[in-house]
């Protein structure tokens, strides 16, 4: 880790110099939280079992106390790359609170993951959920199944109910990057860079809790199936910011 | 983790504790001192959720890990499934 310790120092030191690489952090007071599954510093393991992973901005860390639903690392898992593996049936990481734009604020959640469950199985899964406890107070980064095949959605609370654009172009298994975009009148996502889908929504989030690989609920539910490498959340993007974040991230992908 | 499930009637809470309790103690003993390895939790149908403490469990990849006998004896009024479906609360 030594090497990659170094290339942050210098990114964060030198940010836009000619020869270093860009990464996340160098969005600044735009990057509001960044989980990595590079960031081995980052991650406490009880056998390979995830205890604990801690965003790389501001050390939002995201807990399970209990062996049987915590994830899985490996410095390989992620098709050769680092990256979590949730089973789908109780694995999860969370935070009590949630510190991240609420109400109607903006926000993007970008994910690095690979999507595993199969389109038979057609309920919904969440990369990502933040929010209220409940469907009509969350916003989340999440598949669900559309017309046989898996798709990249997002389900943002507006108070009443939880509209949820759903990508309708790439098929969401195996690995993607995947985006949600909120602003404080419309939901959108993408995947892999396509064209955004959108809906006309007003957030009404709230500041529960949040989790990584399940629902926000007081009881977790909707379990990603799959691997994660990446968690990014920011504030709104600037066209010029969002190019380079997705940039960074479309390489991860390890396809 | 990947793990399986057991999965006790809706009358069975007493006993779905007590497989739970015994495989926490188990796992605390065996692993991680303190630690917990188990929950028990309603699914959609009322019937009570408990993680198998057994294959494809192990705790560290690739060691294998074999169902302790004393817990096996904890879950006879259960029954082993892959997965449990929870309640939606979407």
């Amino acid at each position: 880790m030594s090497g990659l310790r170094f290339g942050l120092s210098l990114s964060m030191q030198g940010r836009g110099r000619a020869g270093v690489a860009w990464m996340p952090l160098n969005l600044g007071a735009a990057l509001l939280a960044w989980w990595c599954a590079d960031r081995s510093d980052l991650i406490t393991l009880s056998g390979n079992q995830v205890t604990s992973w801690k965003d790389a901005k501001n050390a939002y860390d995201a807990v399970q106390a209990v062996s049987a639903a915590r994830p899985t690392w490996s410095a390989t898992g992620f098709n050769g790359a680092p990256g979590l593996t949730l089973d789908g049936i109780d694995d999860c990481l969370g935070m009590a609170s949630q510190p991240f734009p609420s109400g109607s604020d903006p926000v993007e959640i970008w994910g690095v993951v690979q999507q595993d469950a199969l389109p038979a199985d057609t309920g919904v899964r969440h990369l990502i959920s933040y929010g209220g406890g409940a469907a009509t107070t969350r916003r989340t980064l999440s598949r669900v199944v559309s017309g046989g095949v898996n798709r990249g959605a997002a389900q943002i609370g507006n108070g009443t109910a939880n509209p949820s654009p759903a990508n309708t172009t790439i098929d969401l298994s195996s690995r993607h990057l995947a985006r949600s975009i909120v602003t404080s009148t419309t939901a959108s996502v993408s995947v892999d860079a396509s064209a955004l889908t959108s809906l006309s929504v007003v957030p009404a989030t709230g500041a529960a809790r949040l989790r990584i690989g399940a629902s926000d609920g007081a009881a977790p539910s909707a379990f990603w199936s799959g691997k994660i490498r990446d968690v990014v959340i920011t504030s709104a993007l600037s066209t010029d910011e969002a190019t380079q974040l997705q940039s960074y991230l479309l390489a991860r992908r390890m396809l | 983790m990947a793990n399986k499930v057991v999965i006790f009637p809706e009358g069975k809470q007493g006993e779905a504790d007590a497989y739970k309790a015994g495989c926490d103690a188990h796992y605390a003993a065996s692993f991680e001192p303190g630690g917990q390895f188990a929950y028990v939790r309603n699914d959609v149908f009322g019937q009570w959720v408990v993680p198998f403490y057994g294959p494809p469990w192990e705790f560290m990849a690739g060691e294998g890990f074999e169902e302790p006998a004393e817990c096996a004896a904890l879950r006879v009024d259960g029954v082993l499934h892959d997965f449990a479906v929870w309640p939606d609360d979407e």
